[in-house]
């Protein structure tokens, strides 16, 4: 059988499923005892949060886009490294999940801390490089950036002046993009 | 505080996570087109080339308190001038990310007859914070247009017209040193010559660099700095030889790069590049950088100019650091005050030591790349069109 992962359950908890997979996974949890005690418990737990956001003197809101931002990208980065997906729902145990919402909500406090002050532009210079797509450049948490076409051989070059370009063939004629420091 | 709320308390905060968690997903549905205006495209009214059609596929999503923009336009431009065009620049400026982040986008090798029309893409990526003033996100402009004729028109602010001039030079070198070989020993001898320079292409070493401006101090880990002087090429005919320069160098990390030319030729010289080759501490040479020397003044006949660069510049290859080991140059280019513009004999970048790190030619690429695709009747047609 194969049971919805945690974060259907987590979403239907919370009414957030579209249509068919609401019904999918209402099929579901008809004949599987596991997920409705997961349900059960994802709507226990989200009873709890009103009195969570009653916590005086915290910006629950901005906590949580630095949790979303996080959340994303490991996403992301998990897409790139993850293994075959594991069938067994044994492995998102309770307490392997409290472990994992701990260590992620220290991440993120830890995020919050550091950026609530008024230091929050990390970095100081401007950088431009090459990367696996183009040219950027990033000054502190902002960024620019110059993508090559998909699927063509890219020559680098740089300018000590303080700028990188990136040259492909492009159907019948040659492309340059650069990106300047400043 | 009691056990029970310490557990509360992280029963609750993994909660929230675990509704963050969801939180993510939901937000790809907040992903969505630009605005009405985020993208400003704006040519002259007199440019010789005019916007016919514009499809924007551009989106942004939230990331955190960012804002990340994806920027993809396709642009349809037309020749509405009398001369064929060779080559074109755009500006394009994001006043919002990267506090007025610059970038171009220059096509060269083009012929485009008056009256054909042509496709621009500009793909872009953009992070900025989400609270961010209204107004365009990214400028588009025409920064130059380069004739058959070498005739220019355009702003230039980023000094497109010397730019445009090199490139349309280098590929007249280019097209008729193709256009000898077929003369000299048919069909398959420029077939020969066409596949040696592919092989040459995907042998070619190829450096990742990351420009750093205004570091002044470098990074303890990076080990010892030390001066590492230039050793230069020097071309029999070319109107400026570079007399000096040096780095300070430790490891990866090639700091104030400083470079001193002189004008060899009758003509004042507004502009000289040198193109900057780095050694491995095997031996291996990769093409590293061009050194820019601006004289808008211009440098008088027999004398010398230079300058320093305040950036830094790290080198990387296959994600691993390249330890720099040596420096070599040779002047690339240069830009008369009259505006003329002289680049290197082919027969000077065939030596041993250039050609096998040196890239081609943007039309050397462009022409083994249409042999590549389409075969030696393609390229031999295409021969025939200059």
């Amino acid at each position: 059988m194969k049971h919805p992962d945690q974060a259907t359950l987590a979403l239907h908890a919370g009414g957030d499923l579209g249509a068919i997979a609401r019904w999918r996974t209402e099929r579901h949890l008809a004949h599987c005892g596991l997920c409705r005690r997961e349900l059960a418990a994802y709507r226990s737990d989200r009873e709890g949060l009103a009195e969570l956001h009653s916590f005086p003197n915290v910006a629950w809101g901005r906590l949580a886009s630095e949790m979303r931002a996080n959340i994303r990208l490991g996403l992301i980065a998990g897409e790139c490294v993850a293994p075959p997906p594991r069938r067994s729902p044994l492995a998102w145990s309770p307490a392997r999940l409290a472990a994992f919402a701990a260590g992620l909500a220290l991440a993120a406090a830890t995020v919050w801390m550091e950026w609530s002050g008024p230091g929050f532009v990390p970095a100081s210079g401007a950088v431009v490089e090459t990367t696996a797509g183009g040219v950027r450049l990033t000054r502190g948490s902002q960024a620019m950036g110059l993508l090559n076409r998909a699927g063509e051989k890219v020559t680098y070059t740089a300018g000590a002046q303080g700028s990188v370009e990136a040259r492909y063939v492009d159907t019948n004629c040659v492309t340059v993009n650069q990106v300047d420091v400043d | 505080m009691s056990i029970n709320i310490w557990r509360k308390l992280a029963a609750k905060t993994a909660f929230s996570v675990v509704f963050g968690f969801a939180g993510a997903i939901l937000l790809c549905a907040q992903d969505g087109p630009l605005p009405a205006g985020s993208i400003n495209v704006n040519f002259p009214d007199d440019a010789p080339v005019a916007l016919m059609k514009s499809a924007d596929q551009s989106h942004a999503s939230a990331r955190g308190a960012a804002l990340a923009i994806d920027l993809h336009l396709a642009l349809t431009l037309r020749n509405i001038g009398s001369a064929s065009i060779r080559g074109l620049a755009l500006r394009v400026v994001s006043q919002e990310a990267a506090l007025g982040g610059k970038g171009s986008v220059t096509l060269t090798s083009l012929n485009i007859a008056a009256g054909d029309a042509f496709p621009v893409r500009i793909d872009m990526q953009l992070m900025r914070p989400s609270q961010a003033a209204a107004g365009p996100l990214v400028e588009v402009a025409l920064d130059g247009v380069l004739f058959q004729n070498l005739a220019f028109y355009g702003p230039n602010r980023l000094g497109s017209e010397r730019t445009l001039t090199a490139a349309e030079m280098e590929a007249g070198r280019d097209r008729q040193y193709f256009k000898s070989v077929l003369a000299r020993g048919g069909p398959e001898a420029l077939r020969r010559e066409v596949l040696n320079s592919l092989a040459r292409q995907a042998a070619r070493p190829q450096l990742d660099v990351r420009v750093s401006r205004g570091h002044a101090v470098t990074s303890a880990a990076l080990g010892p700095e030390r001066t590492e002087n230039f050793a230069f090429l020097r071309f029999p005919d070319s109107p400026v030889e570079a007399v000096a320069g040096r780095a300070q160098v430790a490891f990866n990390e090639a700091r104030e790069p400083r470079i001193q030319v002189r004008n060899l030729s009758k003509e004042p010289v507004r502009y000289v590049e040198v193109r900057w080759l780095v050694r491995d501490s095997n031996g291996q040479e990769y093409m590293a950088a061009k050194l820019p020397v601006s004289a808008p003044e211009g440098i008088a006949p027999g004398q010398t100019a230079g300058g320093t660069e305040e950036t830094a510049l790290q080198f990387r290859r296959n994600n691993q650091p390249v330890a720099i080991g040596g420096a070599v140059g040779f002047v690339s280019q240069v830009e008369f005050s009259n505006g003329k513009v002289w680049v290197p004999a082919r027969v000077d970048l065939d030596r041993d030591t250039l050609r096998d790190v040196l890239p081609p030619s943007a039309e050397e690429e462009r022409l083994t790349n249409l042999y590549r695709r389409n075969g030696l009747d393609a390229l031999l047609l295409e021969l025939k069109k200059y």
